[in-house]
């Protein structure tokens, strides 16, 4: 009973404070439009400038090839010498030919054109050397020989795109935060203006205080799960291969994590200031060690083991392998057995420094 | 039925001491409380007021010291008569964005009491308070003296046989201070509680039944009102004051 009106009371304070109700709703969708499209190592609008004489037929034919292939863009550098037009900034890129032609040394065995790149970004070069690398040897297969032949089979995300990789990242950026701070923040209030003293002079418990505060905050956080998964598929055509009761099983996990740890903070502060202060640090920690951006793979050991005790990098593991891979049995228990050891220990800590007195 | 208090309930307080770091709240405190009457718990800010409440309600430890609290002279622990101590903190203490209806809810869940008798309180409480008209009007919307009493339902939703009142005049017009007493007498007179009152405004201690002198975390005098007037042969309560605290007039309100 006493859980049942605490609940309601948040829930009405919730939703009745119009700024609440937009960064309830309107917030994630918001974010994950930016996110989604502004979050992307996907490289593109490649300026491609070219040295190359009209009867040159191979090197023309690449510079072609890599002009349809979308990723790049054509610019004239026949006026400037190439090194210059990389350094000036009018080509991110120029292909140059050998004298005589590519075609002709191609002919005498000795096919070597030169790429100049712009390296100022490392991301960015790395692309365009494999772009221009796979371009040239699609285009002039015909001119090798190899017994030995390749193919790469991309899985799960076949046309590469970086938004298949960040958005389950940015959802789950999305969930910790929303949900912590709503979280904190509330309690922060309470003890900020004086509500709290009125809460804790009330004959109950440490646990309906805990409980009646979670419970809101989770179904909150579960609502956005929904509009954030929503906007997922109609923005970015995210895919959904895995199991949906599983999918929202694995959430309710992960939000009921993200209240206990606003629940924890919230331990730590006295007002409001200091619970977005807290908040912030502590969030950026947790993406940072999530692998929802960076990968966990290239972060060296010491850090690593850190995000392997990050809840939110299980959570972000879990739902790149529910929505994308459809959700291997094994690695989604493992992975979701973390997630609630850590619920577990976060309770724990919660409930020892919940004070219900004003000491 | 409503409630009223028939049991015999008392509090004592033996050698309380408490500090906050340097600053001495409470300083070998002794006072008794009897039951069925106003306390005034009456001293200038600072003086150990609101820290006396916040420990007799165990929301501050008893670190030095002991609290006796009876029941029919019968010794028991504060979490067996948790439930009958109400408290209305000096801060704003109520939710701005919930009705005053959605308050009374709230509180009602909070003391698990049950539809009937939540019905037949809130009701008597509105009607007393005169806050029926206004059930719907959000708390941050009330007017000071509304607020208060708002409080006070909240606190008195569950039949407490003890109210703990920290300051609950504290900036509220004359009118509607003097509203609140009357609603406080008839309180008393018609359950039964007794009211334990914190205050800074020296001529409401004569309005109380026992006052108890707080100065410095120290019990300076207890008594009923009148009777310490004429003990000391002063005219009113800031003079008597004064001449106990040895204080200047600009430490205590007027």
């Amino acid at each position: 009973m006493i859980l049942i009106g605490f609940i309601k009371k948040e829930l009405i304070q919730t939703l009745r404070d119009p700024k609440l109700g937009v960064m309830v709703l309107v917030a994630p969708v918001l974010q994950i439009l930016l996110f989604g499209f502004a979050l992307t190592n996907d490289v593109v609008n490649i300026r491609l400038g070219a040295y190359i004489a009209p009867n040159d037929v191979i090197a023309l034919d690449i510079y072609n090839a890599a002009i349809a292939s979308k990723r790049f863009l054509p610019v004239d550098v026949s006026n400037t010498a190439p090194e210059k037009a990389i350094q000036q900034g009018i080509a991110d890129a120029v292909l140059v030919a050998p004298p005589g032609g590519l075609t002709r040394a191609a002919g005498n065995c000795n096919g070597k054109m030169q790429v100049l790149v712009d390296a100022s970004n490392v991301l960015r070069a790395v692309s365009i050397d494999g772009f221009i690398q796979n371009i040239t040897q699609r285009t002039c297969h015909h001119l090798t020989a190899s017994p030995l032949k390749i193919v790469v089979r991309t899985l799960y995300n076949p046309t590469l795109e970086t938004t298949t990789f960040t958005v389950p990242g940015v959802m789950a950026m999305l969930l910790m935060t929303l949900v912590m701070i709503l979280t904190s923040t509330s309690i922060a209030k309470e003890k900020e203006s004086g509500t709290f003293e009125t809460i804790i002079a009330a004959p109950i418990k440490r646990r309906h205080i805990i409980l009646g505060k979670t419970i809101p905050f989770a179904i909150v956080g579960l609502f956005n799960v929904f509009v954030i998964l929503i906007s997922g598929r109609l923005l970015f055509h995210l895919p959904f291969k895995g199991n949906f009761l599983v999918f929202l099983l694995e959430n309710m996990l992960f939000v009921t994590c993200a209240v206990l740890v606003g629940i924890l903070m919230s331990t730590f502060v006295t007002n409001q200031q200091q619970s977005m202060l807290c908040s912030f640090i502590v969030i950026f920690v947790l993406i940072m060690l999530s692998g929802s951006f960076f990968p966990v793979e290239n972060m060296p050991g010491w850090l690593r083991i850190l995000a392997y005790i990050n809840p939110m990098a299980h959570h972000t593991f879990l739902i790149r392998n529910i929505l994308l891979k459809g959700g291997e049995p094994l690695y989604v228990t493992a992975h979701m057995f973390a997630i609630f050891a850590t619920n577990v220990l976060i309770a724990c800590l919660a409930f020892k420094r919940f004070k219900i007195t004003l000491d | 039925m409503t409630k009223t208090h028939s049991e015999t309930f008392g509090i004592e307080v033996r050698n309380l001491s408490r500090n906050f770091g340097d600053v001495v709240a409470l300083n070998n405190c002794s006072l008794s409380f009897a039951p069925g009457i106003i306390h005034g718990i009456i001293g200038p800010e600072g003086a150990g007021k609101t820290t006396l409440l916040r420990t007799l309600l165990g929301l501050l430890d008893c670190k030095v010291g002991e609290i006796v609290y009876t029941k029919n002279d019968k010794e028991i622990k504060l979490k067996d008569i948790r439930d009958e101590i109400a408290y209305m903190p000096e801060t704003q203490s109520l939710y701005g964005d919930l009705s005053v209806e959605e308050h009374m809810i709230f509180f009602k869940e909070m003391y698990e009491m049950s539809n009937d008798e939540y019905k037949q309180r809130s009701q008597e409480l509105l009607s007393l308070t005169r806050l029926d008209k206004f059930k719907d009007r959000p708390a941050g919307r009330l007017s000071g003296g509304m607020y208060k009493k708002l409080g006070l339902i909240c606190a008195l939703l569950r039949s407490p046989t003890v109210i703990l009142l920290d300051e609950p005049t504290n900036g509220v017009d004359t009118i509607s201070r003097r509203e609140f007493w009357t609603l406080l007498y008839s309180l008393v007179q018609k359950y039964k509680i007794t009211v334990l009152m914190a205050t800074a405004y020296m001529d409401e201690a004569e309005r109380c039944t026992c006052v108890h002198l707080l100065e410095n975390g120290k019990v300076l005098i207890e008594g009923e009102p009148r009777a310490l007037i004429s003990q000391f042969g002063v005219n009113g309560f800031n003079e008597l004051f004064l001449k106990q605290a040895n204080l200047t007039t600009e430490s205590i309100h007027a």
